[in-house]
């Protein structure tokens, strides 16, 4: 029942994650025409261009005051890794 | 080309590379844009435009790696910037790796400038296809040019692309030299024909190199 009980809560990180990331994504974007899934990538997301990525990733910072290394931003392939990268910095 | 060879970038061509893109991006005028876009001066973006470099991020034209040079035994002399789109580690777009490198390297107050720059910024975006050859960044020395070193290294980046099947090359029009972009542009356009010649030329090229 241990495996039981830790699973809903990881679960619910993961959505509130999700959820403030496509918050964030709305702010910038200025719309939310988009759904938000694991293999979601920039070129998916209309307006999502050089411009609006600097902004995004600052917004993200701020939003979960953490700060992204150079290296771990340059390896977000989709979404999936980016609620991964931003798990693992507030584990 | 005697007595000078063509090799990729090291970190001591940094300065090198700096000049380059400070040169390309003016195309001839006095103003770079990378420098005016982010209400920078240019001795500030030439700062900054070397720690991009020093980070060693592979696959965009901020890229130590996507730099050959051309020496004569005392350092660069001309550089060409040259990758094919999406090809690295990572399958990520120049685009990207490029705004993370000035979004994690410029000062806040450059950001901001930029974001009120916006659409000039967004207007200077260019439109890039995953597995195609990209040239940018062109730039010889002032005494140096006129010995075809220009069209050396384009040639060379080239080959590279012919050798791994790159489908056809994309032209920015930034660089010192303008000759380059015309053989370059029309690969693009008439595919086979100029894709000999070009290989030709390459060996004619080498030849002179290892002669020299």
């Amino acid at each position: 029942m241990v495996d039981g009980a830790e699973t809903p809560l990881v679960h619910m990180e993961r959505d509130l994650i999700t959820s403030k990331i496509q918050m964030t994504l709305i702010a910038v974007l200025g719309h939310g025409r988009f759904e938000l899934h694991d293999d979601l990538t920039a070129s998916d997301v209309e307006g999502w261009d050089s411009l609006t990525h600097m902004s995004i990733i600052t917004g993200l910072e701020k939003e979960f005051d953490v700060k992204f290394k150079l290296r771990e931003i340059n390896k977000l392939r989709n979404m999936g890794t980016l609620i991964e990268l931003i798990s693992a910095k507030l584990a | 080309m005697n007595n000078s060879w063509i090799r990729p970038a090291r970190i001591n061509d940094i300065p090198f590379l700096v000049e380059t893109v400070l040169e390309a991006e003016k195309s001839g005028g006095d103003h770079a844009p990378i420098a005016r876009l982010f209400g920078l001066n240019e001795e500030e973006a030439r700062g900054l435009i070397a720690t991009m470099f020093e980070e060693e991020i592979e696959g965009c034209e901020f890229s130590l790696g996507s730099f050959l040079v051309v020496d004569q035994g005392e350092g660069a002399e001309a550089a060409v910037a040259g990758w094919v789109e999406g090809a690295n580690e990572d399958g990520m777009s120049a685009q990207i790796l490029r705004a993370n490198l000035i979004g994690f390297t410029f000062p806040a107050r450059a950001m901001d400038k930029m974001r009120a720059n916006g659409p000039a910024v967004s207007a200077l975006a260019v439109p890039r296809n995953t597995g195609t050859l990209q040239i940018e960044y062109v730039h010889v020395a002032a005494a140096s040019r006129g010995k075809g070193y220009a069209q050396a290294l384009i040639l060379q980046h080239m080959a590279c692309a012919v050798r791994s099947n790159v489908p056809r090359p994309r032209c920015k029009s930034l660089g010192t030299t303008r000759a380059p972009f015309h053989y370059t542009s029309n690969w693009d356009l008439n595919g086979r024909k100029l894709m000999f010649r070009t290989i030709r030329m390459l060996r004619t090229y080498c030849l002179i190199t290892r002669n020299g």
